[in-house]
């Protein structure tokens, strides 16, 4: 029997094998590409040429996609008060061709000897100044997402990637600190550092679970790049990560939501950590890294995601890509427990062509026999 | 233990303490420079190689900056130690990021190269009037998206259009591969700080 879409994501969250390999590629500016919107507009201008936009790819695509995300860059930048990673807190680069958005680091112009009062006074501290009448506008956008993503889920059966995004504390902090002193400030001042951590543990974890209810999606992603194996040892992994990030995947749990661990870079050096997770609660999806052993090591504890690379899915041909994916679901997919997609996103100078090879390859290799 | 191991071990109290004891006893500063470039250059391998951390690359940058601050004062004026050369850097229009450009600025520098960073979201008339102004002979240049390929090839179809045409580009950064170097147009890829080094040597040799 064919599946929905949200059966189908259900079913390899749960490790059961569904009726055909999920494909997901994690597509946000390239809906703009694909719908003829300017970058600019997709981000920055009404709600609904967003949202339309998205409609338009999901069509062209044949409808095909099992996860579809309604922008995570324009999420970021109306973004969420608690969360240090939206634009109450980080200044963007909007688009001025079709390339994506990006954070724009800047000198933060504060020190570790802040800490006790951002501690004291709240993140609120660290607001950027939002003019009231962009807030108005922030809220009102934020009110059609999440209306949007109940509307995707409810009439098109299709999966939400996330409904709400969080990252570790020491995540946050780099971002809003910016690397250079961030990776002083862990050097130097660790123990301060593990204070401030932890006062933001909470308010993060709160800020993935409301905005997942708010857009009633089950799901929760947790943004993974700056804590990665490339970046801090496993001393510190240890010591300012992996309890904070263990406690952020609990109490999912107990709210009944999927983590969506979104990671970047090779986690491979790690990978162990995520063996003591519960089983069938997380979904594992990665970029640049073996992602087939990565199937014999967490295969039987979480789904897995990915991983055809970007500069693959941009500058390759359709054969190629659609050979690399079915590389992916003959050895991922085997058993249930795999999601094909990109890794990372999707670049929007991605040809329309090289998307559908996906789908195509979802189609043709990824059905199981029963 | 030496400066160069101190500062390879990311000790930050230690290297400093050092420095000033070795000045305290006389020691040219240009040994000093040397053996803290060495440490730094050390910090660099064990990054390629997964033994170390980009926070660890990025204090060892941080404890080099405050040595040298330490030793500049006993610097002479005519004694200046001999460039490798000079290598210009930049992030290709479009592209802000900045982590592993400035990895590689790191590591040129302390392999002994001038290196002018010209930042990030670079456009090509500005990398060409850095190779004019500076008369290099190497440049690098670092994208993190596909997108910005367009704009990096754009670039070194410039420079050889330009007096400058014999000019070496480089490119990396994480979409970039060798196909995508010869795609563009530029002379080579480097998928580490390491490789940049490595290929600025050569070509300055």
């Amino acid at each position: 029997m064919t599946m929905t879409s949200i059966e189908r994501i259900d079913a390899v969250t749960a490790l059961k094998v569904p009726d055909r390999v999920p494909v997901a590629p994690l597509l946000d500016f390239y809906c703009a590409s694909c719908a003829g919107v300017p970058a600019r507009d997709f981000i920055l201008g009404d709600v609904n040429i967003m949202l339309r936009a998205c409609e338009v790819t999901y069509e062209r695509h044949g409808k095909a996609f099992d996860m579809f995300y309604l922008s995570p860059s324009r999420i970021f930048l109306v973004g969420d008060p608690a969360s240090p990673i939206s634009g109450f807190y980080m200044e963007f680069r909007i688009p001025e061709g079709k390339e994506n958005m990006q954070v724009l680091e800047k000198p933060w112009g504060r020190s570790v000897a802040d800490f006790d009062t951002i501690m004291r006074n709240g993140l609120r501290e660290l607001w950027r100044s939002v003019k009231s009448e962009d807030l108005l506008k922030l809220l009102h956008d934020v009110g059609k997402i999440n209306a949007a993503m109940r509307e995707w889920e409810g009439e098109r059966k299709v999966a939400m990637y996330s409904g709400g995004w969080t990252v570790t504390p020491l995540e946050a902090l780099s971002f809003l600190m910016g690397l250079q002193d961030w990776a002083v400030a862990i050097h130097r001042s660790k123990e301060k550092v593990r204070e401030l951590c932890d006062f933001m543990l909470d308010g993060l974890i709160a800020s993935g679970i409301v905005n997942a209810k708010l857009a009633s999606v089950k799901r929760v992603a947790v943004q993974l790049i700056r804590v990665s194996p490339l970046f801090i040892r496993r001393n510190l992994f240890d010591e300012l990560v992996f309890p904070h990030l263990k406690k952020i995947i609990e109490t999912n749990i107990k709210e009944g939501l999927v983590s969506l661990l979104h990671l970047d870079t090779d986690w491979m050096p790690y990978i162990d950590y995520f063996k003591e997770f519960p089983k069938r609660t997380c979904i594992f999806e990665c970029e640049n890294m073996d992602i087939f052993k990565t199937k014999e090591i967490l295969g039987d504890r979480m789904c897995l995601m990915g991983n055809v690379s970007s500069t693959l899915l941009s500058q390759g041909s359709p054969r190629e890509i659609k050979q690399e994916c079915k590389k992916l679901i003959e050895a991922c997919g085997e058993g249930g427990g795999f999601i094909l997609s990109s890794g990372c996103d999707v670049p929007p100078d991605t040809p329309f062509e090289n998307v559908q090879a996906m789908v195509d390859a979802a189609l043709e290799y990824g059905v199981y026999k029963r | 233990m030496s400066i160069a191991e101190s500062i390879a071990r990311i000790e930050e109290e230690t290297t400093l303490r050092l420095v000033r004891d070795l000045l305290k006893k006389g020691r040219d500063p240009y040994s000093i420079i040397e053996e803290l470039r060495k440490g730094v250059e050390e910090v660099g391998k064990q990054f390629s190689c997964s033994n170390l951390f980009l926070t660890d690359l990025i204090m060892a940058g941080e404890i080099f900056k405050q040595a040298i601050e330490i030793v500049k004062p006993r610097i002479t004026g005519d004694s200046t130690t001999k460039s490798l050369g000079t290598v210009v850097i930049g992030t290709v229009k479009g592209d802000v990021h900045d982590i592993g450009k400035n990895i590689v600025v790191m590591s040129l520098e302390t392999a002994g190269f001038d290196v002018l960073d010209l930042g990030v979201d670079i456009p090509a008339e500005r990398f060409l009037d850095g190779i004019i102004s500076k008369e290099a002979k190497v440049v690098g240049m670092s994208v993190l998206m596909t997108t910005s390929f367009d704009p990096m090839k754009n670039t070194i179809e410039l420079i050889r259009r330009s007096k400058v045409a014999q000019v070496k580009v480089m490119v990396g950064g994480g979409p970039t591969n060798e196909t995508v170097a010869r795609s563009v147009g530029a002379d080579a890829y480097g998928s580490t700080a390491i490789d940049a080094v490595r290929m600025a040597k050569e070509w300055l040799s």
